[in-house]
Order: structure tokens, then C-alpha cells, then sequence
């Protein structure tokens, strides 16, 4: 063996000893995924009994899913790093080439990349869950067909329900200014509710476009074009600020 | 100076016994039964067993820690007949309650899912509770009880010219 090789390590992957050790290397990584499934199949029954006693805020989704993601995404990337100090030592001892150490320091980097995908799923599926629970609560306690009258001379006022700002609404018939405040309920819905929903359509696009900055602008597009379909008294808002995001200068440098 | 070959055995065998328990079903599968039987170790009854399972100290996968305490004892029995003395040490070393603890922290199910679940729980009605319903309302003078007629009308009454809003500064 030269000098050189001798102090760059070995590039010769096929010894018994090596491949026994990315074996249990992959064997590592493979039981941290296993465990991660574990924990969130664990979750699964109690978190359903959540969503099915929710009432209009998701709160405590959020609330869980801090725990849980400290308990899959945190740990486990924790774990693997750990892991990976071992193996890096029992690489060295064997001799491997800095090329066949970094190879398989990588899979550190794509299994932090996988769990934290995975969780982002789980994470988008459970909030819009919630959504639809809390939107059929809504709906079981509001009457649409409520008819709303001027508080000076009883004339009919075009009021939506689902309105999700305070609005003063001349009357047509006397010209009185009726100021009408949405249920807390159907405002708190644009942020519990069509928020998530808005992700849970945009998420395709988000995974698809990774980091890639044009691609991102679909996902964003997508979001907010969802929110200014559902929530059209704030259309020109959410348009303005899906301008302001798509169109900021800066958005090529950050996410 | 590298351990004897004796103690790279002893630990290869503790090591195959836990990684084998840890591997099997709950409660212990065939696998585990022939891995017990190969140490003339005796598994526990059905009886035994289920009386295990329904008891405060629970798990999620292997073998009972019980059965494993077992092999590990066939095991140190094994080695400790060898003229060794480095090998002597690590056996009168084996810390047995800290590796039947340490396998049971990898088999009892994950304790975090209900500290998750009771904190977040306070927070389940909370912020819903709070909840109002719609109001509709018209501003009126207070002086003259004329309603405001503009819906940018932040300053007077156009009937009586009052002050529509007070400033309290």
C-alpha cells in the first residue's frame, strides 16, 4: 500500500468485515424507521379519540403533535446521528477511504430527510382531519338559513353566514349602517379549518417541488388560491400576500 | 491489550440472547422457545404468561425479562468452569439487574404516548369555550338615537352633528 492510500484510507468495500458493518449500519437505520411507525401506530388510537371530541379549535393537535414530533423526528435523528459516530469509528478502524465514509454518512442525511417528510404527512393528514370534524361542527350549529333584518326598518340584509370579517352593510331599504360580527365559530374556521384544508390541497406540490424555487411558487399558488376561493371576503388579502411571497425578490434566497 | 476470545464469546451469547428475546413476539414466539429450550431453560406456562400480560408491568414486543434472566444465568454457569482469569472478572462483573433493565426499557411499550396525550388534554375544549356567537348591531347617536348612515362615518351624527364616537384620551 503506498504512503498516499495508506493515509487517504481504502477504497475496497468487498471485505467480509466491511460489508458486515454496513449491514448493521443499514439494519440501524431500518429500526429507526420501524420505530418511528411504532410510535405513530401507538398514537393512532388516542389521537383519533381527539379528533372525534374536538370542538372548533385544533389546538391540541398542535399540542400532540410537538410531542410527537420531539418524540419521532428530534429523537430519532438524535438516534441516528449517534449512531453514525459509532460507525464512523468502526469505519475508520477498518481503514475505509474518506469517499466510503462520506457514502455512508449520507444515509444520516437521507434518513433525517425521510423522517421529517414523514412526519410533515402525518402531520398534514391529522390537521385535516381535525378540519373536517370541526367543520362538521360548525355546520351542525349554525342556522344558514337564519334571515337577518335591519335593526332600524326590518328590510332583508344580503348578511353571509359565512362571513369571516366584521362588516358594515348599508341597509338598501332606509340607509342605516348595520354593523354584523361572524360567529366566532365561522371566523375561527378560516384559520382551523380552511388553513389546513388550503395545505392539505397545496401538499402534493410542496413534496413534489422540493427546494426548488419556481417549483415552491406552485405550491403557493395553489395554497392561496385555495384560501381566496374559500374565504372570498379576504380574497384581495390572500392575493396580495401570494403576490408579495411569489413575487419577493428575496424568495430565490430563503424558504 | 484487545478482551480474550473467552470474553468476546461470553458477550457474543449475552448479546444473540438479547437480541433473540428482543426479536421475538410478544410474550415469546417458537423462535424464542427453541432459543430457551437449546439453554434447557424452561418456558413459561400459558397461565404464567397471561397472568404476566394482564399485570401492571407492561410490553409491547419480546420475550419475558424473566425468560432472558434465565439464559443469561445458563449462560454465565457456561463460562464460568474456563481457567481464565480476565474472563472470571467479566463474569463476577455482569451487571445482571442493569441488563435485564436495559431490556426492559426496549420492550415495555412507549410510556411518552400518554404524557403526550395528558398534557395536551387540558387544551381540548379550552379555546372553543370562549367562543361567541354572531352580533348585529347598528350605531346609534347618543344624543339623538339617529343611526349612523354612512359606513365610513367615524366622526358626527349627520341629524344632530354629536360626536358619534367618544375619545377618551
Amino acid at each position: 500500500m503506498s504512503i498516499l492510500s495508506s493515509l487517504l484510507g481504502s477504497n475496497d468495500s468487498s471485505s467480509p468485515e466491511f460489508q458486515q458493518l454496513i449491514t448493521r449500519w443499514d439494519n440501524y437505520l431500518t429500526k429507526l424507521k420501524e420505530r418511528y411507525y411504532e410510535v405513530l401506530g401507538q398514537s393512532e388510537e388516542p389521537l383519533n379519540n381527539v379528533i372525534n371530541n374536538i370542538q372548533y379549535d385544533t389546538v391540541i393537535i398542535h399540542n400532540i403533535k410537538n410531542g410527537l414530533q420531539d418524540q419521532t423526528v428530534q429523537q430519532l435523528s438524535k438516534k441516528a446521528d449517534e449512531g453514525w459516530t459509532k460507525m464512523q469509528n468502526e469505519m475508520s478502524k477498518l481503514g475505509a477511504s474518506w469517499n466510503l465514509i462520506s457514502k455512508q454518512q449520507a444515509k444520516v442525511d437521507e434518513f433525517k430527510n425521510w423522517v421529517a417528510t414523514e412526519f410533515q404527512k402525518f402531520e398534514v393528514n391529522t390537521y385535516a382531519k381535525a378540519a373536517r370534524k370541526i367543520m362538521n361542527n360548525v355546520q351542525k350549529h349554525i342556522d344558514t338559513n337564519k334571515l337577518h333584518r335591519c335593526t332600524q326598518c326590518a328590510a332583508e340584509l344580503p348578511i353571509k353566514i359565512f362571513s369571516f370579517m366584521a362588516i358594515n352593510l348599508k341597509c338598501d331599504s332606509c340607509g342605516s349602517v348595520n354593523t354584523y360580527q361572524p360567529d366566532d365559530r365561522i371566523r375561527a374556521m378560516e384559520y382551523y379549518v380552511i388553513n389546513h384544508l388550503a395545505e392539505e390541497y397545496a401538499f402534493p406540490a410542496k413534496l413534489k417541488a422540493g427546494t426548488d424555487k419556481n417549483a415552491q411558487k406552485e405550491y403557493y399558488k395553489m395554497y392561496y388560491g385555495y384560501l381566496m376561493e374559500n374565504v372570498s371576503d379576504k380574497k384581495e388579502f390572500y392575493e396580495r400576500d401570494m403576490n408579495e411571497r411569489i413575487n419577493n425578490p428575496l424568495f430565490n434566497i430563503g424558504f | 491489550m484487545g478482551e480474550s476470545k473467552n470474553i468476546s464469546k461470553f458477550n457474543a451469547e449475552i448479546e444473540k440472547a438479547f437480541q433473540t428475546a428482543w426479536h421475538s413476539e410478544k410474550g415469546g414466539d417458537d423462535n424464542w422457545n427453541k432459543f430457551l429450550s437449546s439453554y434447557d431453560v424452561d418456558p413459561l406456562t400459558s397461565d404464567n404468561k397471561q397472568s404476566l400480560l394482564n399485570s401492571e408491568m407492561k410490553i409491547a414486543k419480546g420475550a419475558f425479562p424473566i425468560e432472558l434472566r434465565r439464559v443469561y444465568e445458563k449462560i454465565i454457569v457456561k463460562h464460568s468452569g474456563k481457567e481464565d482469569s480476565q474472563l472470571t472478572r467479566t463474569l463476577n462483573n455482569f451487571d445482571m439487574e442493569s441488563k435485564i433493565k436495559e431490556y426492559y426499557q426496549k420492550i415495555k411499550p412507549f410510556s411518552g404516548m400518554s404524557d403526550i396525550f395528558g398534557n395536551a388534554s387540558s387544551s381540548l375544549h379550552k379555546y372553543s369555550a370562549g367562543m361567541q356567537k354572531e352580533k348585529h348591531h347598528t350605531m346609534k347617536c347618543k344624543s339623538c338615537g339617529s343611526p349612523r348612515l354612512e359606513e365610513m362615518q367615524y366622526d358626527i351624527c349627520l341629524f344632530c352633528g354629536s360626536k358619534l364616537f367618544e375619545n377618551n384620551n
